[in-house]
């Protein structure tokens, strides 16, 4: 492979990587809208199981309801993810 | 194992319920000594020792369940299961213990609701220092309900309570008593009978409220305060910022020598190094800024600094309840916007809603930086006085100005013209804790450097595209950024700001500026780094902008980025807040016609004095 295909191929993945967080940040309902379409769309039946898991995998994470808890990333007021899951149980020394 | 369980926190604002959700959930809520952090409800989860789930929801903070603002609202909704929320198996109701006389009300009233529920005698060290002896076993026979010392700050304050939430299988209701008429009297009873208090207010507190809360010399203190932590933005950064901006220089050479030329060199030098590293060099000058925001906002200064400038905010046309929705915006605007919720008056929390965005948020330090950086002379004032810090200062005083100014405006154009009194908690004062400020640096410098490898190098990458694509044409004479799409669009937007002096790189480097003001310092860097040639590309940004703009061009770009609605984030939030199109409409509106107008004076007021 010659350098310059490679070199296309990097900055095609990374421009196309940095046009999906924008969109995610400036339309995040247009985009989740989208995601669940076409999520749904590659979990037909009639398609073959990897493309059904890889729809299952596009399945966008519900968005949190309102305010700091929706992931806007902007400040820091929100401080990390608001749905904490301590999974392990919390054990006294 | 047992089933799970959903517990909800509530109490009066302040008494620590956000510090004991993040202890039992492992969280890293925004907590900070004073009334009105939290203002919408947070969920969390922990598994006990037994294995037992339990969901945590952390509540705003309310005096009553009468409630009156949007955030008290969340509280009496949870509490009493109205609008489809889901009643808490067990109500914990989080009290401080140094203040019983005021919060006890609150649990005698959620007590009234006849849910399970239980008390949290919160901030117990607290009390323990104060020398203020509390019988838990008396309190909790004569309230009928279980009573749980807690200390929300401390790992292992919330032992005690883990245990009995574990333990108990299904949570008691409390024991059916009469209500009594007067709850105020009820508290004097309960506290008569179990609390021994050596003096109702702590001795420490009332001789430093003397100073703080002193009309002359507590707004001398709070004016020096503030100088304070501008000049050491500017002078405590300079040593590290040199050393970063020494790392990206180096890491540049690295690309020239060592990257074969073409499109990959060009992203990397141009867009990460050139874009991303101008924005990067700033994190010191961030960290030293939220280093006192932190220590302000844990020491209780804050409220009284609000207390202080009731007055002259009333004069306005805000309230003292509108000071910490005003001081989160200089964090950042989205928080202040929604902290506003808490003030209960519709014409007040629009209004400060308004004027929010022209507090100067930490996302405004990098443009801000680098133009003082490029055009103002690194020069002292009487011999330890940077007078490049004293520009900084006087650029926030400049934000502080024009929203006290639009308040005005406001106020004189509203029929009701009727004064809002402020009745504010004024919380104890308390020494910031070494681990929780690093704990915040660390968050703030994490969240900062995920903003720049997120929508930054998002905007800054698209940006790059649009100054690299289409190439120069064959036989074309001029740069081949000129030729660009980006190149196109900014000699297009020329038009419009040529008369405030703005250059078309500005322009361009205004449109991805919306997705976060930070960005325009790397869309810049990425413009000019495109562009350079020779020699150029090796200079920083300030050298090169220095060099290429005039003094007025800057100046005028500074009084740009004090107004301008520059935040797509902002107007979001103003939307989903206000529920209204309009107000996006006005707030953008009003801001822009302001920083067009502070820039053209800006701009021909240099020119005519240079």
């Amino acid at each position: 492979m010659s350098y310059d295909l490679f070199q296309n191929a990097v900055i095609a993945l990374v421009v196309a990587y940095s046009a999906v967080q924008l969109l995610r940040k400036l339309m995040p309902q247009t985009t989740s809208k989208l995601q669940k379409f076409f999520a749904a769309l590659l979990q037909l039946r009639q398609l073959p199981g990897f493309v059904q898991r890889w729809g299952r995998a596009l399945q966008p994470a519900a968005l949190p309801p309102s305010a700091c808890d929706s992931g806007c990333s902007t400040c820091n007021m929100c401080a990390t993810g608001t749905v904490t899951d301590q999974a392990v149980p919390i054990r006294f020394i | 194992m047992t089933s799970a369980l959903t517990i909800a926190l509530v109490g009066n604002p302040n008494c620590g319920k956000t510090a004991l959700f993040n202890q039992l959930t492992g969280a890293r809520q925004k907590v900070a000594n004073y009334a009105g952090v939290t203002v919408e409800r947070k969920e969390g989860e922990f598994t006990a020792p037994s294995g037992r789930k339990v969901r945590v929801i952390d509540l705003p903070g309310t005096y009553s369940l009468l409630a009156m603002g949007p955030d008290e609202i969340v509280t009496r909704d949870v509490c009493l299961g109205l609008h489809n929320e889901v009643r808490p198996d067990l109500i914990v109701c989080v009290i401080d213990a140094t203040n019983l006389r005021l919060h006890l009300r609150f649990v005698l009233e959620v007590k009234q609701l006849g849910r399970p529920m239980i008390v949290a005698l919160n901030m117990m060290d607290a009390t323990v220092a104060r020398g203020i002896s509390i019988d838990r076993e008396k309190l909790a026979q004569a309230l009928g309900l279980t009573v749980i010392e807690t200390v929300g700050i401390k790992a292992g304050g919330t032992r005690a309570l883990i245990e009995f939430i574990d333990s108990a299988a299904t949570p008691a209701l409390p024991v059916p008593a009469s209500v009594p008429e007067d709850l105020h009297a009820e508290v004097r009873r309960l506290l008569d009978a179990t609390v021994v208090m050596p003096s109702r207010t702590s001795a420490v507190d009332d001789m430093l409220d003397r100073i703080f809360l002193s009309p002359l010399a507590g707004l001398l203190i709070l004016f020096t305060v503030m100088f304070v932590v501008f000049q050491a933005v500017f002078a405590g950064a300079a040593p590290l910022m040199e050393l970063i901006k020494t790392g990206f220089d180096w890491l540049s050479a690295v690309a020239e020598q060592t990257m074969p030329e073409g499109l990959l060199r060009s992203f990397v030098r141009d867009c990460l190094i050139g874009g991303l590293g101008s924005v990067v060099v700033f994190l010191p000058q961030i960290l030293i800024l939220f280093l006192f925001i932190l220590s302000l906002e844990e020491s209780g200064y804050l409220p009284r600094a609000a207390f202080l400038l009731d007055k002259p905010m009333s004069m306005a046309g805000l309230t003292g309840r509108s000071f910490i929705p005003l001081l989160s915006s200089f964090a950042c605007a989205i928080p202040g916007i929604m902290a506003t919720r808490s003030i209960h008056d519709h014409r007040d929390r629009m209004t400060t809603i308004l004027i929010a965005p022209l507090m100067t948020c930490s996302a405004r330090l990098p443009v801000y930086t680098l133009l003082i950086g490029a055009f103002i002379p690194e020069q002292t004032i009487a011999g330890f006085l940077s007078f490049r810090g004293l520009v900084l200062f006087a650029l926030y005083l400049a934000g502080i100005s024009g929203g006290v100014l639009v308040s005005m405006v406001i106020t004189w154009f509203r029929r009701d013209k009727t004064e809002h009194s402020l009745i504010m908690e004024l919380p104890s004062y308390r020494l910031p804790n070494i681990r929780n400020l690093g704990i915040g640096l660390l968050e703030r410098a994490r969240i900062f450097l995920r903003r720049i490898t997120g929508t930054i190098f998002a905007a800054n990458t698209i940006l790059w595209v649009l100054t690299t694509f289409p190439g120069k044409p064959v036989g074309a004479t001029g740069p081949a950024i000129d030729y660009s799409m980006a190149g196109i669009v900014g000699h297009a937007m020329q038009v419009l700001f040529a008369p405030i002096g703005f250059n078309w790189q500005i322009c361009v480097a205004l449109i991805p500026g919306l997705t976060a003001r930070e960005v325009a310092v790397s869309a810049l860097g990425t413009v000019y780094s495109v562009s350079a040639s020779g020699n150029e590309a090796a200079q920083q940004l300030g050298n090169l902008i220095a060099g290429q703009w005039p003094l007025a061009t800057g100046m005028s770009l500074l009084a740009w980025y004090v107004f301008a609605p520059q935040c797509m984030s902002t107007l979001a939030v103003i939307r989903r807040e206000t529920g209204s199109w309009k107000m996006v409409g006005i707030t953008a509106g009003y801001l822009f016609v302001l920083a067009y107008i502070a820039s053209f004076v800006a701009y021909h007021l240099t020119l005519a004095l240079t």
